[in-house]
């Protein structure tokens, strides 16, 4: 019965599809063979590091782009030579979760191909950059011989999923993990060109003629989906930012209820276009375990059927919501494609978004330590061989590894009697930042920026040390060294740092001018304001002066900063729902 | 010291293809060949053959070449970038895998001109020409030798090495 409703809905979109034609990047994607296109012979071509503009397209679905070293463009082309090309590979891996041997073959593969060591992202996956064509396949290949991948971690598709790491509840993460991996598969794209490109390793892909996609269909999604579990009260992942947010309902005993339905969350936006706007998703419902997959399935559907593929930048599904009718349209189109009920949301709380660092007791008697990574960023430097250090417990750990939301790392499911040889090895290695580091300092985070993304306009992951050692210092001379604001620094309005949901939020706009956005919670579930726009440093910790000396002298006990400017009536926060909608 | 090197130019009528063979700085005359070539709006085709140890690096005026082939100012554009890949590759290899087209070429009366290295490369160059004409053209080795005297006394075959 479900199946009928599917198939029926597609066909009329596809009639009314039909009528339009396609965008170019619509009909690159429908005419690429199930993600062929000319990846192969862009590959072979030794007389640039570089694929075709279109091929660099489906290679995102891949879990690759190609980048250029952004420091030494206008030298290079003084010398006439291309830009020095190179290829960013993401790994596909929900929830974070790895084992040591898998982090071994990462490690080897990073140091081998890359040239930046490892980069935890913002959604608990790795980055290796730097990586030439010619190595492309067999980096591809070796990842995918370790038992992960990187299909769909870019791209018009359903993303790595985000999952809560949740040292607490060990159970509870169990489950919960094991349904995102379920999930995960289920939305996957079944394409054979993966396989046939980076597997395989043919030399000339195929016509595909085999494929097929059921829930994606041959031009995949408008726009990128992502999806996130989390397991109340850790809002680690940032339920409300994913497009499509699970949030698990434990009972009392910590079994596994279902899941709240959260839909249309999104960072992202064009800097000075309204019509774009970072915005929190709304749950809608709650479903029992048995039924998450079909309704995810659908869920997706609808945002395939109905989401904008005219006009890329108003193509998530936040906006697919807004522009139609809102959260009850949404939720009726979605119901109308399932044989059971959405039930109503069961109830649920957050109390921090941030990483609890050091070692935390499971309900199950294992402990797991969270290690604070600066931006992410897994490479000696003097002091803190961070790279060498994750290698050398790597060798000796049987439990797990997770990576967090927040760019962190967490060693899980230590036995009691292995703490201490972990602990002698982070401290050998400069692995216990959070130790000492200031609350400002330990939930930083950033994108990677420059030198190697194309979007960046100023400096995120390189400028983050310098300007937390200033806003230190600004905060000494308050008092304020003890107070752990959530800074949030992006290159751009793309928000791959989630700067929108930062007490203090800064957005690249020019070399060395950032929007200063104040006033989100500490939870996830308030996006900031623009307090100024588009300034340098000096403005930027002159503005903070003003705001922590007033914070200082009216905050309520206890107060956290991105409450207090929000209280005092210093900024409004957003709405909800963007009243501009077009 | 800059000799001059009066017969190394290009051929009189613009309608006849030329082959360049220049690895390393042996691509300098060639630079001025193609982009005379365009301004000449000549109807022959270019076919360069170029090679140095890494294309990241040694791919000498890389985005010259790239426009040229878009523009059509180049026809053909073979690369062997030696240090590249676990065996070391030459444009000479690159000569022999393109060997029935470059027979095809050089029966059609295409001028072939060699710029480089002249203690290595031209005699592995030239080898490499014995070769093409012995595999593609049926030639033994001596009509091959022959063959490629009579392409030099048609002042077809020129060389710029040092």
């Amino acid at each position: 019965m479900t199946d009928r409703i599917t198939i029926t809905k597609t066909k009329t979109t596809t009639k009314a599809e039909a009528a339009t034609p396609l965008p170019a990047a619509e009909q690159l994607k429908r005419d690429s063979r199930f993600l062929r296109g000319t990846i192969a012979q862009g590959l072979a071509d030794r007389s640039t590091g570089a694929i075709s503009e279109d091929d660099n397209k489906l290679m995102k679905f891949h879990g690759s782009y190609q980048q250029d070293n952004r420091d030494i463009r206008d030298e290079r082309r003084r010398q006439k030579l291309e830009p020095d090309y190179s290829f960013m590979v993401r790994v596909r891996l929900p929830g974070g979760v790895l084992s040591p041997q898998q982090w071994l073959d990462l490690d080897d593969l990073a140091s081998r191909y890359g040239n930046a060591g490892l980069r935890i992202t913002t959604r608990q996956t790795f980055q290796i950059h730097g990586v030439r064509k010619e190595d492309m396949r067999d980096l591809m290949h070796g990842i995918n011989t370790t038992g992960l991948s990187t299909l769909a971690a870019c791209g018009d598709v359903v993303r790595t999923f985000v999952c809560s790491v949740n040292p607490q509840i060990s159970s509870g993460h169990a489950k919960v993990y094991d349904w995102s991996w379920q999930l995960m598969e289920h939305l996957a794209p079944r394409t054979s060109a993966y396989r046939e490109l980076w597997i395989d390793r043919l030399e000339q892909t195929t016509d595909g003629a085999s494929d097929a996609e059921p829930l994606l269909g041959p031009t995949y999604l408008p726009r990128k989906f992502k999806i996130g579990f989390a397991i109340p009260p850790y809002n680690d992942v940032d339920i409300f930012a994913q497009d499509l947010g699970l949030i698990a309902i434990l009972d009392a005993d910590n079994q596994l209820q279902g899941f709240n339905v959260a839909v249309g969350g999104g960072m992202g936006s064009t800097a000075s276009d309204p019509s774009t706007y970072p915005r929190l998703g709304d749950v809608i419902g709650f479903v029992p375990p048995e039924h998450l997959l079909q309704t995810c399935w659908h869920l997706v559907a609808v945002q395939r059927d109905f989401g904008n593929r005219q006009e890329r930048k108003h193509a998530r599904l936040k906006y697919t919501i807004d522009s139609h009718g809102g959260l009850a349209w949404f939720r009726d189109e979605l119901q109308s494609r399932l044989p059971f009920a959405i039930e109503p949301p069961r109830p649920y709380q957050f109390t921090h978004n941030g990483d609890r660092f050091g070692w935390i007791e499971g309900d199950d008697g294992r402990w797991h330590l969270t290690l604070r990574i600066p931006s992410g960023r897994l490479l000696d430097v003097p002091g803190h061989t961070r790279q060498t250090g994750m290698r050398e417990i790597a060798r000796i750990h049987r439990g797990d590894l997770r990576m967090t939301g927040n760019q962190n790392a967490v060693i899980a499911n230590v036995a009691t009697e292995d703490k201490a040889a972990i602990e002698a090895l982070v401290r050998q290695h400069g692995l216990d930042d959070h130790e000492s580091a200031s609350g400002l300092r330990l939930n930083a985070i950033s994108c990677v920026a420059l030198p190697t993304c194309g979007l960046a306009m100023a400096e995120a992951e390189r400028y983050l040390p310098h300007i937390v050692t200033q806003l230190e210092q600004l905060m000494a001379r308050h008092g304020l060294q003890d107070e752990a604001i959530h800074l949030r620094i992006s290159g751009c309005h793309n928000g791959c740092a989630r700067p929108f949901g930062g007490e203090i939020g800064l957005i690249g706009r020019a070399v060395g001018k950032y929007d200063l956005r104040i006033g989100a919670d500490h939870i996830g579930e308030r996006l900031n304001t623009i307090y100024r726009e588009n300034i340098n440093e000096a403005s930027i910790l002159a503005a903070l002066d003003e705001l922590f000396a007033r914070f200082v002298a009216e905050r309520h006990s206890g107060e956290r900063f991105g409450d207090f400017v929000v209280r005092s009536g210093i900024v409004t926060p957003p709405e909800r729902r963007p009243a501009l909608v077009y | 010291f800059i000799e001059p090197n009066e017969r190394f130019r290009l051929p009189q009528d613009s309608s006849s293809d030329i082959i360049m063979v220049g690895p390393g700085t042996g691509i300098a005359p060639f630079r001025a060949f193609v982009q005379q070539r365009q301004a000449d709006g000549a109807s022959g085709r270019n076919w360069l053959f170029f090679g140095n140890p890494h294309r990241h690096s040694d791919f000498l005026y890389q985005t010259e070449w790239q426009n040229a082939l878009q523009e059509g100012a180049l026809t053909r554009l073979d690369l062997a970038f030696s240090r590249d890949q676990a065996e070391k590759i030459y444009v000479q290899q690159r000569l022999r895998e393109q060997g029935a087209e470059l027979w095809q070429w050089l029966e059609g009366g295409a001028y072939l001109y060699v710029c480089g290295d002249a203690q290595h490369m031209a005699a592995d160059v030239q080898q490499a020409l014995l070769d093409v004409a012995e595999q593609h053209g049926g030639l033994s080795p001596e009509s091959a030798a022959d063959w490629l005297k009579g392409l030099q006394l048609q002042g077809r075959y020129l060389r710029d090495v040092y």
